[in-house]
C-alpha cells in the first residue's frame, strides 16, 4: 500500500486557504459600522466577498442623549437566510466564539 | 461723440451743437437718457495707432466699382423720417378714437388674467385664432409697406448707435399706412368676440360657483346627485385627463421610438458576437459553474414537480408580450453562440500575441485572464508543486495533531481533488471508434493514468490507512465528523476501487463508536440531530449498496468487527449503528436463504454466523427496551422496530421469546 499522507500535511499555504478551512461552518465576520455576522460561509473570493446563510447580524448603536452627553449603547438583531456581504467593508473573520 | 472732448478729433461749435440737438431728439424719441454716458477719460488712445495711411492702392486690390448704398440703412431711414412721423401722428389719432376697442386688445392680451383661463373652455378659442389672423395678414402687408423710397428695408431699423431700438415705433406707423385693413379686422374681432369673451368667462365663473354650491347642498342633503353641469363639468375634466395622459404616454413613446432603425440588423449581430465572443468558453461546468448547476438543479425540480414542456432551454417567460420577442432573439443568440463556440474550438485563443516586427509578447486580457496588478511571488515558490495555489504541500513530517484547521485542511485538500477528477471525467475522451483504436490508445491511456494517479491523492489524503492507535480519535473518524466530510464521501466513492471502499467501509466500521454521530446524547440538541440526519443521508446509502452485493463472508467478517470493535450496547442506542445492524443482519439472511447472487454459505460459515449473532443478542440482552426514546416520535421509532424485526428474523424460539417479552 502506498504511503498515506502524513498526518500533519496540510495545503495552508496563505492566510486566504484560512478562509477556505471555514467553508460551509458556521463563522463571525467583523464588519465596519460597528457591525457583526454569525452565519455559515458558502462561497467567498479574494476580495472577501462572501455568501452566508442563516446569517444574524448585530449593529451596535451608541445614541448620545443631546442634554446629558451621556452615551447609550443600543443593540439591533437582524436575521436572514442567505446574505451576501461586500468585501471592502469586512475586517475579520474567524471561528464562532466558543461562548 | 459726447464725452469725448479730450479728444484729437475737434468739432467746431456748430457741429457740436448740431450734433447734441439730434442725440437730444433721439433721447426723447427713445427714451433713453443719453445724460449717463459719460465716458469721462476711459479713452485709452488706441485707435490714435491704427495705421490710417497707405491707402493708395486701394482701388487697384479691390477694385474701384465702389460698396454701393445697399448697406447704407441708416441714410434710408433718414430719407424716409418724415413720412415715418406724418403715420405716426396718424397712428395715434386713431388711437384715441379707438378707445373703447383698447379693452377687448388688452384682453385678448390676457392682461386681467381671466384671459388666460378663457383660451382652454370652450368658449373662446376663437378670438386668439382671430388675434393669429391679424398678425397674418400684417405680416404681409409689412412686406408692402416698407417699399418706400428706394433699396428695401428688411423691417430692422438698423442704426450705429441705437441699434433696434427704433423698431417698435416703426411698425405701428406701418399699419396706419394700411388703414382699411386695419377696421376690417377690427370689425371682424368685434364680430366673432368683441364683448363676448368677458360674459363667458363671467358665466363659467358662475358655473363654478354654482358647483361648489351643489357640492355643499350635496354633502348636507346627505349625497342625493344632482344632475347638473357639475356632472358634467367632472365628466369633462376627467376626460381632458385621460387624453392628457394618452398624449403624454404617445409623446414618451415618440421620444424613444425617435431613434429607431439606426442599426441594420446585421450591425446589431456583429456587436453580439463580438460581446459573447468574451464569454464563450469551452468548459461551462468549470468556468461558469454556478449558472449550470442551477440549471441543472432547476430542471430536474420542474420535471419532478410536472413537466413544464421542454425544460431544456426554455426560462421561466416573464410574460407572453416580451416572451415573444425574446424568443426569436434568444434563438438568434444561441446560433451565434454556437457558431462562436466551434470557431472558438478550431483557433484556440492565446493569452499572449506575437506581432510580427514587434518585440516580444502582447498580453491579451478578458475577463478568465484579468490583468495583474499585483506581482507578489508565493513562498515555496512553483518548482515542484503544480501551479494553482491550493493544491497541497508535500508533507513534511512532524507531531501529530487532530486540531481543527488540520483537519479541515485535509476535507479541503479532499474536495480539490474531488473536483479535479470530476474535472476529468467530464474530459474524458470518447471511446475510439472501430478502426481508430491504435490513435486513441495513447490518449486514453494518457487520461486513465492521470486519472489514477489523481485518484490516489485522493485517497491518500482521507487518511483511511492511518493505523489505528496513534491518535484518537482516528483521522478518518475526525473527518467524518464533520458534515463538509460526510458530503464529500459519496463523491470520494465513485472514484475509488472496490477494495478501496471496502478498506474504508472496514476502517468506519472499527472505529464506529468514536463518529460524533453516535453518542446518544446527540439527540437531544438540533445540530446534532442535522448531523445525524446527514449521516444518514450521505454515507448509509452508498454503503447500503455496496454491502448488499458483498459476499457473506465479508458481511459476517464486517459484522465481527463490530461487534469487536464497539461497545454494542452504546452503538445501538443511536440511528447510525442501528442502521448498520439492520444492514447487516437483514442481508445476511438473504445471503443465507440463496437469494443473492452468491451460492448458498456453507455449514461452517453459517456455524460462525450463528455464533456471532448468539453474542450480538446476549450483549444486547436486557438493553432492549432501552433503545426507544422516552420521547421518541412514531417516525423515529421505524428505524428501531425494523432492527427489531431483523433480529427476529434470525433468532431462534428462546431468543424470540425474550424480545417478546421485552
Amino acid at each position: 500500500m502506498d504511503d498515506h499522507a502524513p498526518l500533519e500535511s496540510t495545503g495552508i499555504e496563505e492566510p486566504l486557504d484560512l478562509v477556505r478551512l471555514s467553508l460551509d461552518e458556521r463563522i463571525y465576520v467583523k464588519l465596519r459600522g460597528d457591525r457583526e455576522l454569525r452565519g455559515r460561509l458558502h462561497a467567498y473570493d479574494g476580495h472577501l466577498n462572501m455568501v452566508l446563510g442563516d446569517v444574524e447580524e448585530t449593529i451596535t448603536v451608541v445614541d448620545v442623549n443631546e442634554e446629558t452627553m451621556e452615551e447609550v449603547i443600543r443593540i439591533v438583531k437582524r436575521n436572514c437566510e442567505m446574505l451576501f456581504v461586500r468585501g471592502d467593508g469586512v475586517i475579520l473573520v474567524s471561528p464562532p466564539s466558543r461562548a | 461723440m459726447l464725452g469725448r472732448q479730450g479728444g484729437k478729433i475737434a468739432l467746431n461749435l456748430e457741429e457740436q451743437q448740431e450734433l447734441d440737438r439730434q442725440v437730444q431728439k433721439y433721447a426723447l424719441e427713445t427714451g433713453e437718457d443719453f445724460e449717463i454716458y459719460d465716458y469721462g477719460e476711459t479713452y485709452d488712445n488706441l485707435a490714435d495707432d491704427l495705421e490710417e495711411t497707405r491707402d493708395d492702392l486701394n482701388d487697384e486690390t479691390f477694385g474701384d466699382i465702389g460698396a454701393g448704398t445697399d448697406f447704407d440703412f441708416a441714410s434710408n431711414t433718414r430719407q424716409i423720417a418724415p413720412a415715418l412721423k406724418k403715420e405716426e401722428e396718424l397712428y395715434i389719432k386713431q388711437n384715441e378714437l379707438a378707445g373703447a376697442r383698447r379693452s377687448s386688445f388688452a384682453s385678448l392680451w390676457g392682461n386681467d388674467g381671466a384671459g388666460q383661463q378663457d383660451s382652454f373652455k370652450n368658449g373662446l378659442p376663437e378670438p386668439s385664432h382671430a388675434a393669429s389672423s391679424i398678425w397674418g395678414s400684417f405680416s404681409n402687408t409689412t412686406a408692402k409697406g416698407m417699399d418706400i423710397g428706394g433699396g428695401h428695408n428688411t423691417g430692422f431699423v438698423h442704426d450705429p448707435v441705437f441699434g433696434v431700438g427704433t423698431f417698435a415705433l416703426s411698425r405701428p406707423g406701418l399699419l396706419n399706412g394700411n388703414q382699411p385693413s386695419f377696421d376690417e379686422i377690427e370689425a371682424q374681432l368685434k364680430r366673432t368676440a368683441g364683448t363676448q369673451p368677458r360674459l363667458v368667462m363671467q358665466q363659467e365663473r358662475k358655473m363654478m360657483s354654482l358647483e361648489e354650491v351643489e357640492a355643499a347642498l350635496m354633502n348636507i342633503n346627505g349625497g342625493r346627485p344632482i344632475y347638473t353641469e357639475a356632472m358634467i363639468a367632472e365628466q369633462q375634466a376627467k376626460q381632458a385627463r385621460l387624453e392628457q395622459r394618452r398624449a403624454e404616454r404617445q409623446a414618451k413613446q415618440a421620444e424613444l421610438a425617435k431613434h429607431n432603425g439606426l442599426m441594420t440588423q446585421s450591425d446589431k449581430d456583429f456587436i453580439n458576437r463580438i460581446q459573447i465572443s468574451q464569454l464563450v468558453t469551452d468548459d461551462p461546468y468549470a468556468d461558469d459553474f454556478y449558472c449550470q448547476v442551477y440549471t441543472a438543479l432547476r430542471n430536474r425540480h420542474l420535471q419532478q414537480m410536472g413537466i413544464p414542456g421542454n425544460v431544456m432551454d426554455s426560462g421561466a417567460g416573464q410574460n407572453d408580450n416580451r416572451r415573444r420577442g425574446n424568443v426569436r432573439t434568444e434563438q438568434r443568440m444561441q446560433q451565434q453562440v454556437q457558431k462562436i463556440v466551434s470557431d472558438a474550438r478550431r483557433n484556440p485563443k492565446r493569452t499572449n500575441v506575437t506581432v510580427e516586427g514587434a518585440l516580444g509578447k502582447i498580453a491579451v486580457n478578458s475577463v478568465l485572464n484579468p490583468r495583474q496588478l499585483l506581482q507578489v511571488s508565493k513562498r515555496g515558490s512553483t518548482n515542484d508543486a503544480p501551479a494553482g495555489g491550493n493544491s497541497p504541500k508535500p508533507p513534511s513530517p512532524g507531531p501529530v495533531s487532530t486540531k481543527s484547521h488540520t483537519v479541515l485542511g485535509w476535507i479541503e485538500n479532499v474536495y480539490t481533488y474531488v473536483l479535479a477528477l470530476e474535472q476529468m471525467r467530464r474530459q474524458q475522451p470518447p471511446p475510439p471508434r472501430i478502426g481508430e483504436e491504435d490513435l486513441a490508445r495513447e490518449a486514453i491511456q494518457q487520461w486513465n493514468e492521470e486519472y489514477s494517479v489523481l485518484a490516489r491523492k485522493m485517497w491518500n489524503e482521507l487518511r483511511i490507512t492511518v493505523p489505528i492507535g496513534i491518535v484518537h480519535p482516528h483521522p478518518f473518524i475526525s473527518i467524518l465528523n464533520y458534515s463538509k466530510g460526510k458530503k464529500v464521501i459519496p463523491r470520494v466513492l465513485r472514484h475509488l476501487l472496490p477494495e478501496q471502499t471496502l478498506t474504508l467501509l472496514t476502517m468506519l466500521v472499527a472505529n464506529f463508536e468514536s463518529l460524533n454521530v453516535c453518542k446518544s446524547e446527540a439527540y437531544g440538541d438540533v445540530q446534532g440531530n442535522q448531523e445525524i440526519e446527514l449521516f444518514m443521508n450521505t454515507i448509509v446509502p452508498p454503503i447500503i449498496s455496496f454491502v448488499s452485493v458483498a459476499p457473506f463472508r465479508i458481511v459476517a467478517g464486517l459484522l465481527a468487527l463490530f461487534i469487536e470493535r464497539n461497545n454494542m450496547i452504546w452503538v445501538a442506542g443511536s440511528k447510525p449503528g442501528l442502521a448498520f445492524l439492520t444492514l447487516f443482519l437483514s442481508h445476511a439472511e438473504i445471503l443465507k436463504q440463496g437469494q443473492g447472487n452468491y451460492p448458498i454459505p456453507d455449514d461452517r460459515e453459517i456455524q460462525q454466523w450463528n455464533e456471532l449473532y448468539n453474542r450480538l443478542f446476549s450483549q444486547l440482552q436486557t438493553h432492549f427496551s432501552e433503545l426507544f426514546m422516552p420521547k421518541a416520535t412514531m417516525a423515529e421509532d421505524i428505524h428501531v422496530w425494523r432492527f427489531l424485526a431483523a433480529m427476529a428474523v434470525g433468532a431462534s424460539v428462546d431468543q424470540q421469546h425474550i424480545l417478546v417479552t421485552e
